[in-house]
């Protein structure tokens, strides 16, 4: 387990449960039935649904453009849906304005006022809804001492670094107590060490709260990370909604098989009922629908890199091609007859044996991630 | 970057003479009214007990503050609303706001006069007439000061932030926008304010009954040279102090606020980001 892993494990440890139960029963639910949104001739929502339940933190991840943007701000009010229903705790608030719904966000780019500071930002909701002046100082400061800016409560945003900025800004959306969190997107512009810091404060600070978080991202890492379950977008409606392990492990479609995580794709036959011929090994083939395809269908089969193992072997049929460092790991990719790119992960030790233009046998060492019907040439 | 600095010296020193040398000499001119080449204030003395010089000034001043406020009460709110929602739209309101540059005064007055014919009386023959004409005439400078404002800051973020923290437009517009729109605001006020309180064409045309301060001092130009430029000093000094006026009033709220805020438990709007740019006033303020 990481560093940061562990952290988050104590600090996620550190919250009471009792406390967790309590302000979860005061957030709300959100459900939004057959969204629809169109900007000239892109649907950017198209019969989007989603049910998330008080407390819960589920990100949307998807390609640019699969309407995972316009779905959070559909839910804050920034953007009016053509049809469909957006429930806040059981109300509908698809026609209630923005201001009146009760939420907190964190935007993409720094959203600070400029004028204000720290403080006077964070304290902002508050104001609006006209909580005297020393009480929401005093829950601002609170606030700000949760996500860590001890004493810069008096700065103003130019004085502040982009990863204190976020900071502020989540202080900000939380200070109102809001029955839902909306994040777009708050890390996409920091650094990776900052980022990595700011996910797991997040992480924390949501269950603490216990608050209903709906966090918009394309970094899978984050949304797997950080989320108890990761629904999947694309061209505005969802793939797949399920916990990370469900998404990452047993995806749905091919297309959420591919966009999560990484994945090589093999050719296969279909041997028998509900088994594939891949690699000279015989395994299960995982998805219903193509479980059910005639014996003789040529297919393809998704495999992840951890499921690979590329050794070294003088006459093999595989030629390495390119080898990538990660630090703790190395990515080999490894050439069949035919083009077939297939790639694994190995450890650095491992990958040594390995250099590009090394012979290799490739090694199937788990079940398969997927199965796709291949269509005929045309 | 001694070069640099001595460069910085020599240009303000030259801008500094171009501008002081002018009214060193009009202010020398008029004090040389008096006898046997002695230095007199006789001619401001005069000037200042003219009959009409009060009425003159304060109408000016009540054309040049009634058509800011008429200026920053339409442009701030619909150039706001053209960037939001509208941006395709700005490059037509950009055009617009130019016209009144390529159109003579004269030309429009006599246009706008079918048009305002069609207004209830009181307005026709009193000062709002002006108002209404000097907010389309400082057009040009006042939505291009308040244009850059508005494009200087994230607004679409700001607002959406806003918004989305409960606040209604309100409570928008006066802690948020306008805070960070200042700039903007006070260099598009002194605009207008310089240009009402020197018009003169469309004042004696439109309003000969109730005279501006020019058109007050073109009447009195013909009782003597030394009265008339005492009294454009004058002039200078009231549009200096007028523009000096609203720009202590814009920072000057901005400190007290900010010392508002730095005592605990304040309830007041909150210090700026940065000290505001606010461009010179124009010096030919008076015909």
């Amino acid at each position: 387990m990481s560093t940061t892993e562990a952290d988050m494990t104590e600090a996620t440890r550190a919250v009471s449960t009792t406390q967790q139960v309590q302000r979860r029963a005061a957030s709300a639910g959100l459900e939004l039935v057959q969204c629809r949104r169109s900007f000239d001739k892109v649907h950017a929502l198209n019969g989007f649904s989603i049910s998330i339940a008080p407390g819960e933190f589920v990100a949307l991840l998807g390609p640019s453009g699969c309407g995972k943007t316009t779905a959070l701000r559909a839910v804050a009010g920034l953007e009016q849906l053509d049809e469909g229903e957006v429930l806040v705790g059981g109300e509908n608030v698809t026609r209630l304005p923005a201001h009146r719904r009760n939420l907190g966000m964190v935007f993409q780019a720094y959203s600070l006022f400029p004028n204000m500071n720290a403080l006077d930002n964070a304290a902002f909701g508050l104001e609006v809804r006209k909580v005297p002046a020393a009480q929401r100082r005093a829950r601002a400061g609170e606030l700000l001492d949760l996500v860590g800016l001890t004493g810069l409560a008096e700065r103003f945003p130019h004085e502040l670094s982009g990863g204190q900025q976020q900071r502020v800004a989540l202080a900000r959306a939380l200070c109102a107590e809001p029955r839902l969190l909306l994040l777009d997107e708050p890390l996409s512009a920091l650094d990776a060490k900052v980022r990595g810091q700011l996910r797991d404060e997040i992480r924390r600070i949501q269950l603490e709260f216990g608050i209903t978080t709906l966090f918009v991202t394309h970094d899978q890492e984050e949304a797997l990370s950080m989320s108890d379950r990761v629904g999947v977008m694309r061209t505005g409606r969802l793939e797949q909604l399920g916990t990370p392990a469900e998404v990452y492990s047993h995806p749905a479609t091919d297309f959420v098989a591919q966009f999560v995580g990484s994945v090589s794709r093999l050719p296969g036959e279909i041997v028998g009922p509900g088994t594939v011929s891949v690699l000279g090994s015989r395994l299960p083939v995982p998805n219903v629908a193509s479980a059910e395809l005639p014996s003789g269908s040529a297919v393809d089969v998704l495999v992840r890199p951890e499921s690979i193992r590329i050794r070294p072997s003088a006459d093999g049929p595989a030629e390495v091609v390119r080898a990538s460092f990660f630090g703790a790991s190395v990515r080999v990719v490894a050439v069949l007859p035919g083009g077939v790119e297939v790639a694994s992960t190995l450890s650095a030790a491992d990958s040594y044996t390995l250099p590009a233009g090394a012979r290799a046998d490739i090694e199937l060492l788990d079940d398969v991630l997927f199965v796709v019907g291949r269509q005929p040439a045309p | 970057m001694i070069r640099n600095r001595t460069f910085r010296y020599v240009t303000l020193g030259l801008i500094g003479l171009y501008v002081i040398v002018p009214m060193y000499a009009t202010v020398q001119f008029s004090l040389e009214g008096g006898y046997h080449g002695r230095l007199s204030f006789a001619a401001y003395s005069q000037g200042l007990s003219q009959p009409g010089l009060g009425s003159s000034i304060i109408t000016s001043i009540e054309v040049s503050f009634g058509a800011m406020a008429l200026t920053l009460a339409l442009l701030v709110p619909t150039i706001i609303f053209v960037n939001l929602r509208l941006p395709r739209w700005r490059s037509v309101l950009e055009a617009l706001s130019l016209l009144p540059l390529g159109v003579p005064p004269i030309v429009i007055i006599v246009g706008v006069l079918g048009v305002y014919n069609s207004l209830p009386n009181w307005i026709i023959v009193s000062p709002v007439i002006l108002v209404l004409l000097y907010v389309v005439l400082a057009l040009p400078y006042s939505y291009r000061a308040i244009d850059a404002g508005v494009r200087s800051i994230d607004l679409h973020t700001l607002v959406e932030a806003g918004r989305s923290m409960g606040a209604g437009w309100g409570k928008l517009f006066a802690r948020v926008l306008f805070p960070n729109l200042r700039s903007g605001i006070l260099a598009a006020s002194f605009l207008v304010v310089a240009l009402s309180l020197g018009e003169y064409a469309v004042a004696s045309l439109l309003l000969p009954t109730q005279p501006t301060f020019p058109v007050f001092l073109a009447g009195v130009e013909t009782s003597g040279v030394y009265l008339s430029v005492a009294l454009s000093v004058i002039a200078l000094a009231v549009t200096w102090g007028l523009l000096a006026a609203i720009s202590v009033f814009g920072s000057g709220r901005r400190r007290s606020s900010a010392a508002a805020t730095a005592a605990a438990g304040a309830d007041g709007p909150d210090e700026p980001l940065a000290e505001t740019a606010v461009p010179s006033p124009p010096a030919q303020a008076v015909a």
